[in-house]
């Protein structure tokens, strides 16, 4: 109880992990600069109270449900006794913080994740409803984001058993990670101050340059686990005097030497950080098979341990820390790392999403976007060039395991995502790949020998040709039963992606037809007229044209309400559907406008040019927000 | 249909309403479906007069109004904080009556006003400073200043950029 944080190695209680009163960061010694992050401090207001007052307010702190239709009182801090458990008491408190967390939450709902962030600076009990998991799922999915539901039952499950954890699946769960600086930087208080969760969202990941080993005694669990520490002998000792068998232990695998001095400061993917996550889960598996008392008892059991109930009780923090207090030893430790553990769990102890951290991840990949944050990387790469097409490529579809390449020099390639390495080069066009797209099932091209291939996407074999255009095509789409293609001889055709058949032949275009898009049953081709026209699907019937462009059109995409065209007078324009009308004009570009993609609901705007510039607008104020140049040396 | 159904406040206070009207209330309308026909009063401890007789004024004037839908497919509305004239006019109460009116209403289970109590109070924290916020509802921060700077690093990140 004595040890002052001038003595970091101070030998620990073998009953208590921690005997400091309660885990802080004291500003004046340097032993703590290493837990910055790690912030269990006794409110102020509680300073002054007794240590039964406290132990009491940790015990109403969580009562369970409220006789008043299981409602969780809003605030238990400040009235421990006297706002109990009665419903009426509700009626009698003055302010928003005596809501029921119900209500606190029903009206956060109303808010968004940036007000969320400034509520949670209000106070402890704001704090702890802006945690709240359900109302930052509801804030994810309010931005429109969808969540790859596959993988997150694969991370989930996963993680739940100790001996796979799939670390790549994290990674790739959550997409692009913070880059670098920002994720290390995570703290650990707020997920210790939810009830829901069993370990901190937090993992101390120690630096290189720790202390030495002249620590051994380890007083809390994840310490022991952490791999980065020689520990010749491992003390055991926890509140509740949890053995730990050996074996556990050594199933962490103990990082090199090497590895450890090759710590860069924070660089959260890099694969050190990812193995360093593995003893995490382990830690994390084990403790609540072996110990659930420990999630869930926490206060009452540490105040109610008799041997050492006057130092427990002391300890205001969330007693579910305890486990997980940072013995002062590591504590002296430089400059460690609080690596957010990625998930956390559900009332019922099972792994559940942190949808705040998805949430905030999700955001950083948008703003990467606003932003224009990115990585480049060339496939093939230098040193597999053989492999590359040897003329230049005009068309490209990609997803997590291929990329597939239509070139000049008349093959389309399959490539690997991961590894960027060429599987396949498909090869029967006599003429220049134009453009290509492929589903589950096959692989259709067009080139400008006039013909279109249906490919079959897993053996590269020839299912059919297709014959009909006159002339080169430009482009094609297709989807689960179509094939609409167009083609310099200024129609658009419709095929039959099952059969081959050509069911329609769309003429208007009064010059090149460049590009075509269909969906919901409209067409809509771009041509070297300046027009763009929407199609009916079924009848082929011409239905809307725009004009407005002041030169040929080059490209267009089409979601179903907006229609967004790139053309050679370096403008990109945004049309609706519905009413013809143009509703954004996009300049900037200094040259043709050779492709466009675009998400409507996000307002983005992509766009290529001859200029060699890659822009990203936000159509809505048709704003440049983004200038990508420098990327490529030719059109 | 005038059927009228007697609501007796926390106060003891009687409040003889249409009983068309009383059917807002999610609450009152199971009630009287369990219950069926019964001339006894319905006792709203939770609910005092004062209370009452604003809810009640805000259920006559929407009686015209359809019934909510029940499901809550309504995540579009959720961002929307707009309050309709009268309903703004109606929620012009001090704050102790504004949080009596809302939990009144959940408790009464009347969707619509509930609503316009949360949107009203989320009104009073959108885009305001925490220390606005305290000032506001009369919160004693209660974090110490390093907490606090550290909660501030830590959610940095939704800041509007």
């Amino acid at each position: 109880m004595s040890t002052s944080p001038a003595h970091p190695n101070h030998h620990l209680s073998p009953h208590f992990p921690h005997p400091r009163p309660f885990i802080t960061n004291n500003p004046d010694s340097p032993a703590d600069e290493g837990y910055d992050e790690q912030r269990f401090e006794t409110p102020s207001y509680m300073k002054g109270w007794s240590e039964e007052h406290r132990a009491g307010v940790r015990k109403t702190a969580r009562v369970g449900p409220e006789p008043l239709g299981g409602r969780f009182r809003f605030i238990s801090f400040e009235h421990p006794r006297t706002s109990a458990t009665s419903a009426v008491a509700y009626f009698r408190s003055r302010h928003h913080r005596h809501l029921p967390h119900e209500l606190a939450i029903h009206i956060l709902t109303f808010t968004d994740a940036e007000t969320l962030a400034r509520v949670a600076l209000v106070s402890w009990q704001w704090n702890k409803v802006s945690q709240d998991q359900q109302l930052w799922r509801r804030f994810y999915f309010r931005q429109g984001w969808s969540i790859n539901q596959r993988m997150i039952d694969t991370y989930l499950s996963t993680t739940a058993n100790t001996q796979t954890v799939a670390i790549e699946l994290v990674d790739g769960m959550e997409g692009v990670e913070f880059t670098g600086k920002g994720k290390a930087k995570e703290l650990s208080m707020m997920s210790l101050d939810d009830d829901d969760l069993v370990l901190p969202s937090s993992l101390i990941v120690r630096s290189p340059r720790m202390p030495s080993p002249k620590t051994p005694s380890i007083g809390s669990l994840p310490m022991d686990f952490t791999p980065a520490v020689p520990v010749p002998a491992v003390h055991v000792s926890t509140p509740s005097a949890l053995p730990i068998p050996a074996h556990i232990l050594h199933r962490v695998p103990a990082p090199s030497t090497r590895s450890s001095t090759l710590l860069p400061i924070p660089t959260p993917m890099s694969n050190r950080f990812r193995s360093l996550r593995r003893p995490s889960e382990l830690l994390l598996r084990f403790r609540n098979r072996h110990a659930p008392h420990l999630s869930t008892t926490s206060a009452t059991h540490a105040s109610s341990s008799s041997s050492s109930s006057s130092s427990t009780s002391s300890t205001i923090t969330p007693t579910r820390q305890l486990p997980v207090a940072v013995p002062s030893a590591y504590r002296s430790s430089r400059p460690a790392v609080v690596f957010p553990h990625p998930h956390h769990h559900d009332e019922k102890g099972r792994p559940a999403i942190c949808w705040k951290r998805l949430y905030r991840n999700r955001l950083q990949i948008e703003r990467n976007w606003r932003v224009g944050v990115y990585r480049s990387r060339a496939i093939p790469s230098a040193e597999n060039m053989h492999e590359g097409h040897r003329e230049g490529i005009y068309c490209v579809q990609f997803d997590e395991e291929k990329i597939v390449s239509g070139s000049r020099d008349n093959t389309i390639k399959v490539w690997d995502t991961h590894s960027g390495r060429c599987l396949r080069t498909l090869v029967a066009h006599t003429g220049s790949v134009l453009c290509l797209q492929y589903d589950e099932k096959y692989i259709i091209s067009g080139s400008s020998d006039n013909s279109i291939i249906q490919w079959d996407v897993r053996t590269g074999a020839v299912v059919r040709i297709l014959k009909g255009h006159t002339e080169p095509v430009f482009n094609l789409k297709i989807d689960r039963d179509h094939i609409v293609s167009c083609s310099k001889d200024r129609t658009v055709r419709v095929w039959d992606l099952h059969t081959g058949e050509l069911l329609r032949t769309l003429v208007g275009h009064r010059a090149a037809v460049n590009a075509v898009q269909f969906r919901q049953g409209l067409i809509v081709s771009a041509s070297g007229d300046r027009t763009v026209k929407v199609w009916d699907l079924r009848t082929g019937e011409c239905v809307r044209t725009f004009d407005s462009h002041a030169r040929g059109i080059a490209c267009v995409q089409f979601d179903g309400k907006l229609v967004v065209s790139g053309s050679s007078d370096k403008t990109i324009k945004v049309w609706d559907v519905n009413s013809g009308e143009c509703v954004g004009t996009m300049t900037g570009h200094t040259d043709l406008v050779r492709t466009v993609q675009f998400d409507g609901e996000r307002g983005r705007v992509v766009s290529g040019s001859y200029d060699e510039t890659l822009k990203v607008w936000d159509w809505k104020t048709g704003k440049c927000m983004v200038d990508l140049k420098d990327g490529h040396t030719s059109r | 249909m005038t059927t009228k159904v007697t609501l007796t406040s926390s106060d003891n206070e009687n409040f003889s309403v249409n009983k068309e009207i009383t059917k807002r209330s999610i609450l009152i309308k199971n009630m009287l479906e369990d219950v069926g026909k019964s001339d006894t009063p319905i006792p709203l401890p939770n609910v005092n007069s004062k209370v009452l007789r604003k809810v009640i004024e805000w259920c006559e004037y929407h009686c015209m109004d359809p019934l909510a839908p029940t499901n809550e497919n309504t995540e579009n509305q959720k961002q929307n904080t707009d309050i309709e004239d009268w309903d703004q006019k109606f929620i012009e109460v001090d704050q102790e009556t504004l949080f009596k009116i809302i939990l009144a209403t959940n408790y009464l289970n009347i969707k619509p006003l509930l609503d316009i109590g949360c949107k009203t109070i989320t009104n009073m924290i959108k885009g305001k400073s925490p220390e606005e916020i305290y000032k506001t509802f009369n919160i004693v921060n209660n974090f110490t200043p390093k907490e606090e700077a550290q909660i501030r690093k830590e959610n940095k990140w939704a800041e509007d950029q």
